[in-house]
């Protein structure tokens, strides 16, 4: 057989695959075109977008001077970052020592393979089920949500930081242990300034992923401004589900715009005297 | 009429059998003593072996067999303590911290918890680092990260890590290398003189056989598995080397 004829047959066997599964999976191109309409009504109904989620909510009665302090926009937005932040930060430490043990450089023995073991079971896990998990253990609100994302923050992180450590050059943490330094020592004063860089990035990263996942498990009932996109979704009120998402864009936009900012104020002073 | 010399050991390897894990060990059945005030220094080729024995001795590879006896202790699977100075090839220092800082690790073994966790050194161990850095020529570099410094201006900040550490035996590989000659001398001299001066002992690494068989009591060549001492009268030093 020649080489293009072996081309031919291995096209041929992948669109065979292809429409098999897709058969399995009841496919069918009529429900696309129905989806096609649905959306199309779905969008008619979203724009204009409804901007009185900037005003504030007739109950309750707002007492602060600017209303948009009272608004849906504000009061979601607003609970959705503080959620973010505190599971940032709480995760960020508490993935510290997790990950230190977890280093094959720091030689922590058998307790490397346990601390990954959690590491990686947390991470098994999307933050969408750790919220689910977390409403139904502490009920509704931003506390589930706030556990939710530093448990998923300490599983997530924890693997970057290991690596990072891990990568720390064997040359300092060796003259180190050699002149009788102890772990925690090392740890402290070697592994974590050497890595500060990389922690540094990891955690603005986590900052913004935690503010789009505190936007998701809002849908769940963990509160934030998902809580305000659930209950517009379910009313059928889309010109505000919009609205909604939208903000929640250009929120994003601005966290990534500012941790961009700062990483790049913080790698470039590298090398600079 | 003779003066008697009292000779008192601060390193002994008994037997020992140095390399990596299971594989072939690089150097085999090394018998050695070091007496305290003494200036040793080690040569031999490229990959002989020489920085291997270095780590070894400074509890950083264990050992295949054998024992090392450190001021009389001997074990099989030594833990590091404060009694020995280590200035490896890279010099491991660490670079997002200052001149001072690095130099204090040094202290850290004769710190309390709270002053090791804020790095916070009392005056005393201060000015002693300080002066140090001064007799080095670096003092003005003290707030400086290291990660700014030059080849040079790293080494004296590993040597004065080790002066300010005072340790009994100081194992130095190629601390060295890399510097002018007017550097080199300057460097080397606080250094010996410090071992000198405190009896302290000194193993050190060196590609220059004739600063090795300037500045040393003892030669002790590294090769083919070994670790011979050299006959400093011998005019064939060099070409051993």
């Amino acid at each position: 057989m020649t080489e293009k004829n072996k081309t031919q047959l291995s096209l041929l066997i992948i669109i065979f695959i292809l429409f098999a599964f897709s058969n399995n999976l009841n496919l069918d191109t009529g429900s696309i075109i129905e989806g096609g309409r649905n959306s199309k009504d779905f969008i008619q109904e979203a724009l204009p977008l409804d901007m009185s989620i900037f005003d504030a909510q007739p109950y309750p009665i707002c007492e602060k001077k600017i209303p948009f302090f009272c608004s849906v926009a504000w009061l979601g937005l607003s609970e959705t970052f503080q959620m973010a932040y505190i599971a940032t930060i709480l995760g960020f430490l508490l993935a510290i020592p997790l990950s230190v043990i977890a280093s094959s450089n720091l030689n922590f023995g058998k307790f490397k393979f346990i601390s990954r073991s959690i590491l990686s079971f947390i991470r098994v896990l999307p933050s969408l089920v750790w919220a689910i998990f977390f409403v139904v253990a502490v009920g509704l609100g931003p506390l589930a949500g706030v556990l939710a994302m530093t448990i998923y923050t300490v599983g997530f992180l924890g693997k970057l930081q290991y690596e990072a450590f891990e990568g720390v050059s064997n040359h300092p943490i060796e003259s180190a242990r050699a002149i009788g330094m102890k772990k925690w020592q090392i740890v402290h004063h070697v592994v974590l300034p050497e890595s500060a860089n990389s922690l540094m990035s990891q955690l603005l990263f986590m900052l913004e992923y935690n503010m789009r996942h505190g936007a998701i498990i809002g849908l769940v009932g963990a509160g934030g401004i998902g809580y305000y996109l659930n209950l517009y979704l379910k009313l059928g009120i889309y010109d505000r589900v919009m609205s909604i998402l939208m903000i929640m864009f250009v929120s994003v936009m601005l966290i990534d715009s500012i941790s961009n900012s700062l990483r790049k104020k913080y790698f470039s002073s590298m090398g600079k005297k | 009429m003779s003066e008697t010399v009292f000779k008192e050991t601060v390193l002994e390897l008994k037997n020992l059998n140095v390399g990596y894990g299971s594989k072939e060990p690089i150097l085999k059945d090394i018998n050695l003593e070091i007496e305290k005030g003494e200036i040793i220094a080690l040569v031999g080729p490229s990959g002989a072996g020489k920085t291997t024995l270095i780590k070894t001795i400074a509890s950083i590879i264990p050992q295949i067999s054998g024992e090392i006896c450190i001021l009389g202790e001997c074990c099989a699977d030594c833990l590091p303590s404060g009694n020995i100075g280590y200035i490896p090839q890279r010099l491991g220092l660490v670079n997002n911290k200052t001149v001072i800082e690095n130099v204090i690790f040094g202290k850290f073994h004769e710190m309390n918890f709270l002053d090791v966790f804020l790095s916070d050194p009392n005056k005393e161990i201060t000015k002693e680092a300080m002066e140090i850095l001064e007799s080095l020529e670096i003092k003005e570099k003290a707030n400086e990260q290291v990660k700014f410094l030059s080849g040079g201006e790293r080494k004296r900040v590993a040597v004065a890590r080790t002066l300010l550490q005072k340790p009994k035996i100081i194992l130095a590989d190629e601390f060295l290398g890399e510097l002018d000659d007017e550097t080199s001398i300057s460097v080397g001299f606080k250094m010996f003189n410090y071992v000198k001066k405190n009896k302290s002992s000194i193993i050190f690494v060196d590609h220059n056989p004739a600063r090795a068989m300037g500045v040393s009591d003892k030669i002790f060549k590294v090769c083919e598995s070994k670790v011979v001492k050299l006959d400093k009268q011998e005019k064939n030093v060099e070409v051993a080397i």
